[in-house]
């Protein structure tokens, strides 16, 4: 079966979107921009495979490494979402403390 | 008959200007700008490798750049060990680590790297330092206590 990153990309960017629901404005720049590395760094080491500068050992171990970044592109993309949540949840603790406020008839601290 | 009333709702206010929502570390510029200068020192270290002819790529000529980087990432580590909510950052920056040690350790044994490998460590690497550097900027995002 052929492997198509085109088509592995759109995927995974999709799975993203999924994942992030209503953050995905947020984290949709970051995460475009991860996977447009990620087919740049694939194709560049499919390349040093096919032109034998690298041995199929170190192809392996590379696949080992294509994890490790995946993994850390998921945190970023995880911290920017917790982000937009924390600014959400003190915003609408703003609100409600001013409520407060205003019905005891005393400033905002 | 007032003053529980009175002290009640004091206490609620207390509660709520208190109560802040907090699930990232706060930001920090000075570790963003050591994130930049390191990601920067990598790069140079296999743009450098790059430039020497093969026969001049030997471990002993690079061991005091590769001892440079590893320990301004285990400073960034040390840094961020210190700092809550630091889960995501610790796994990402550990990743870093790992990976850098293993190409340390596979020119240590090597002794040599050829082309296709140095461009291959260098793009590796890139992309294992900017999730580290988006998200430390990400955290100029979130919004900072403002009473």
């Amino acid at each position: 079966m052929p492997f198509d990153i085109n088509e592995v990309a759109s995927n995974m960017l999709a799975a993203i979107k999924n994942s992030v629901k209503d953050d995905w404005k947020k984290v949709k720049e970051a995460a475009t921009n991860f996977l447009q590395d990620n087919k740049s760094r694939l194709g560049l080491l499919a390349n040093s495979r096919l032109s034998n500068e690298i041995s199929d050992e170190d192809f392996l171990a590379r696949l080992g490494d294509e994890k490790k970044i995946l993994e850390s592109q998921l945190h970023a993309i995880a911290i920017l979402s917790k982000v937009a949540a924390q600014n959400a949840a003190n915003a609408a603790i703003d609100v409600l403390s001013a409520a407060v406020s205003k019905a005891l008839g005393i400033g905002i601290l | 008959m007032k003053k529980p009333i009175l002290f009640a709702a004091l206490g609620i206010c207390v509660l709520l200007f208190s109560c802040r929502v907090v699930l990232v570390p706060e930001y920090s510029a000075e570790l963003e700008n050591q994130i930049v200068q390191g990601a920067k020192l990598n790069d140079r270290l296999y743009i450098n490798l790059l430039d020497a002819n093969p026969d001049k790529r030997s471990f002993q000529l690079y061991a005091d750049k590769y001892a440079e980087i590893e320990s301004e990432i285990h400073s960034i580590l040390l840094k961020n060990e210190t700092r809550k909510k630091n889960n995501d950052m610790l796994v990402i920056i550990r990743n870093l680590d790992s990976v850098f040690v293993k190409y340390k350790n596979h020119h240590k044994s090597k002794n040599t790297l050829s082309d296709g490998e140095i461009k291959l460590n260098q793009v590796y690497i890139k992309d294992l330092w900017k999730p580290l550097l988006i998200a430390e900027s990400g955290l100029k995002k979130a919004k900072t206590v403002t009473r």
